[in-house]
């Protein structure tokens, strides 16, 4: 049968309502639409007004988008405007970083 | 005299050949010769049945008779000769004056006695002329008294011979006086016999025609009525079918989607107090489920799409991508079986944009590898190849796995078929795999082959041609500016409470919904506007932020004004009702319930998406 869907776990830290959150909550959300389509579970927290849990899961800059699940955890920095790095850091792009590597 | 005999000859052949009606020859003919022969009497005595004349020895026993007088058929059958049934009856009859006795309801049994031994004398077809009566039956006086009674005084008897039987008898009467029959006569009368043999044999053999062809259309009848019943009992059935499934698929998921949610969360939280075991029975739990929803997932897909439910959902893909969002799933399960699985899609670039079902064009993919990875074995091989040929995307998948005998091969696509009798099965599934892929493949006009060799390994190739893009779809990718239609499924939860929530989305992605959790409220309209959901779930007791508040300016808010909303509300906020949502769930909350009021809340969406 078919395999087992992974269920992502995303966090995606934001700060406020600066451009820079808001463009990365849209830049995100045409991600997970057009090239993901599994399924997926999307914290969204803003450091501002939660703190605790930026501390928790050491968080130095918004926006940030980690991936928990499935493992390994990564974490992505900045607006997520470079799509490539976004897919990659969402293991979309495995395929292409391992063919890369191996063509090195 | 030959000349006119010879004229009424032709008249009577005439007359058979332009008529089908029987009834009509006979009387006609009778009459005609009556009048010919200047007969007192023409009769023609027709026996009650075919009697088997060429065994006389065997009509005394059983002779079915059909009566001609109503009366009787009541009478009882008996062994007694008396109430012996007639061995026949005079049919028809034209009479030379008014003066003479009609012998046309004359019935007698008791001369005869029902024995007919005597009619194979007739069986040469030559007639036998009585000159008079009183002379040829000085032996049988009741046969005498008999005709007496009926003045007869002389008679020629020409026997109707078909198929070697004497059916009945042409007989002249004269009773007026003894009469000398010429040899013409008898000739004559020996012919139109003859002739009323082959008009009886025509209508007899017409009578069955007509018999066959009604009671073949009879049949036709009866065999339409009996396929409309099938036909309509097989739609009644299909229907039921259907509903079962849609209700057993709500009753199978609901449940199912509450032990994969809740064993998931348990697995998260409960992380120390874990011990390895009980970490890895709550795994198998959870990945048990799992596999169960895919299958009963799989059912409902091929059974919609045997009842011609699923429409293509068309769109412009990039065909190197989806073969690796197809190939992602696989790769960890490829590593831990040390199997190579490698693509190849070289042959795709510049070549890369094609029009179809993204969705289930991944799945006959994945499919295809699932099969491909179960039956290789560790140090295998599996390889997708992907290529481009016009209109037509070709992929082929290779693998060195145990392979297809050929006499298995007509099965393999067959549903609920599987090549290993089930005593002694070593690999899993249902057995709807490959048939579901065919149905995925056919469903886009595609083809799909297999050729393998046993122990060596097999070479699964589908071909899909490109699909129109609907209109909608076109529209959307000469501009791709626009908002993407929004994804029927996504939700947003906004939750503060974080051990709710993980429930929550592990309940909501156990049931295939994407979650985005936001974990305050401060700027939820924005968010929503943003992320186009088809349902909120909102908490009303949110720190810091107004549940009712939020609710409110999405409602008031255009962009967001029409979003299903669910509201989950403790008892502390039992006396303020919540308005404007479209549900109220409790905390403590019931996991099913809101699966169930979720998948209500998107039900509803999808219609209106739909219209």
């Amino acid at each position: 049968m078919s395999p087992l869907k992974k269920t992502y776990i995303l966090k995606l830290y934001v700060a406020g309502n600066t451009p820079n959150s808001v463009r990365a909550l849209q830049t995100l959300n045409q991600i997970l639409e057009q090239e993901f389509q599994g399924v997926y579970a999307l914290k969204v927290i803003d450091v501002l007004k939660n703190p605790q849990l930026a501390e928790e899961d050491k968080i130095l800059a918004t926006p940030t988008l980690a991936k928990i699940l499935p493992p390994p955890v990564r974490k992505i920095i900045g607006d997520l405007s470079d799509r490539e790095r976004v897919l990659i850091g969402l293991d979309l792009l495995y395929e292409e970083l391992q063919k890369g590597e191996l063509y090195k | 005299m030959a000349q006119s005999q010879e004229l009424l000859l032709n008249q009577v052949i005439t007359k058979i050949r332009q008529s089908l009606d029987l009834r009509d020859i006979l009387a006609t003919t009778v009459a005609e010769v009556r009048r010919f022969l200047g007969a007192d009497r023409l009769l023609i005595y027709q026996f009650s049945d075919q009697r088997p004349a060429r065994q006389p020895d065997l009509t005394e026993q059983s002779t079915p008779v059909m009566p001609l007088a109503p009366g009787d058929h009541q009478s009882a059958p008996s062994v007694t000769p008396a109430a012996q049934p007639p061995p026949g009856y005079i049919t028809y009859e034209a009479l030379g004056s008014e003066t003479l006795t009609s012998v046309l309801s004359f019935t007698e049994t008791t001369c005869f006695g029902g024995d007919v031994a005597h009619l194979t004398k007739y069986l040469d077809g030559l007639p036998v002329a009585i000159p008079d009566v009183t002379m040829a039956y000085p032996d049988a006086p009741c046969l005498l008294a008999l005709l007496q009674r009926v003045q007869v005084k002389a008679q020629i008897i020409a026997p109707i011979v078909i198929h070697g039987e004497v059916w009945g008898l042409l007989i002249a009467h004269q009773c007026d006086r003894p009469r000398q029959w010429k040899n013409q006569e008898l000739l004559l009368l020996r012919h139109i016999a003859e002739h009323l043999g082959v008009a009886i044999q025509q209508a007899q053999l017409y009578e069955q025609l007509r018999e066959q062809a009604q009671s073949l259309e009879t049949c036709v009848v009866g065999r339409t009525h009996e396929l409309q019943d099938a036909l309509a009992s097989a739609q009644t059935a299909n229907q039921a079918k259907s509903e079962f499934l849609a209700t057993m698929s709500h009753e199978l998921r609901t449940p199912l989607t509450c032990i994969i949610g809740m064993s998931a969360t348990l697995l998260r939280w409960s992380f120390g107090d874990l011990s390895a075991r009980q970490r890895e029975y709550l795994n198998t739990i959870h990945t048990s489920g799992e596999q169960l929803l895919t299958v009963i997932n799989d059912i409902l897909e091929v059974a919609k799409i045997e009842a011609g439910r699923v429409a293509l959902d068309v769109s412009e893909i990039t065909l190197s991508t989806l073969v690796r969002q197809s190939l992602e799933p696989f790769r960890a399960l490829a590593r831990d079986r040390q199997i190579e699985l490698t693509s190849d899609t070289t042959l795709l670039a510049g070549n890369d944009t094609f029009s179809g079902d993204g969705r289930r064009i991944k799945q006959i993919l994945s499919n295809l590898l699932s099969n491909a990875l179960k039956f290789t074995a560790p140090g295998g091989r599996v390889t997708l190849r992907s290529r481009r040929e016009n209109q037509v995307a070709i992929f082929q998948l290779e693998d060195t796995g145990i392979g297809i005998s050929d006499a298995q091969k007509p099965l393999l696509f067959t549903k609920f078929q599987q090549l290993e009798p089930s005593r002694q099965r070593r690999y899993q599934g249902t057995g709807l795999g490959l048939a579901l892929t065919k149905q995925l493949v056919e469903l886009h006009g595609g083809s799909i082959s297999v050729n393998s060799r046993e122990g060596v390994g097999s070479v699964f190739t589908v071909r899909l041609p490109a699909q129109r893009l609907t209109t909608a779809a076109a529209a959307q990718t000469l501009e791709p500016t626009t908002l993407p239609e929004p994804v029927v499924g996504r939700i947003v939860l906004v939750e503060d409470q974080e051990d709710m929530a993980g429930l929550i989305c592990d309940l909501l992605t156990a049931a295939e919904y994407q979650v985005i959790w936001v974990i305050e409220g401060s700027r939820v309209v924005e968010q929503v506007a943003l992320l186009q959901p088809a349902v909120v779930i909102i908490s009303m007791g949110l720190t810091g932020v107004d549940g009712y508040h939020v609710i409110q300016a999405l409602r008031d808010s255009l962009v967001t004004g029409s979003v299903k909303m669910l509201a989950l509300a403790s008892e502390k906020e039992a006396d303020r009702p919540v308005q404007g949502v479209d549900a109220v769930l409790p905390y403590p909350l019931q996991p099913e319930q809101l699966v169930d009021a979720i998948n209500r809340l998107t039900t509803v969406a999808e219609v209106k998406v739909t219209r």
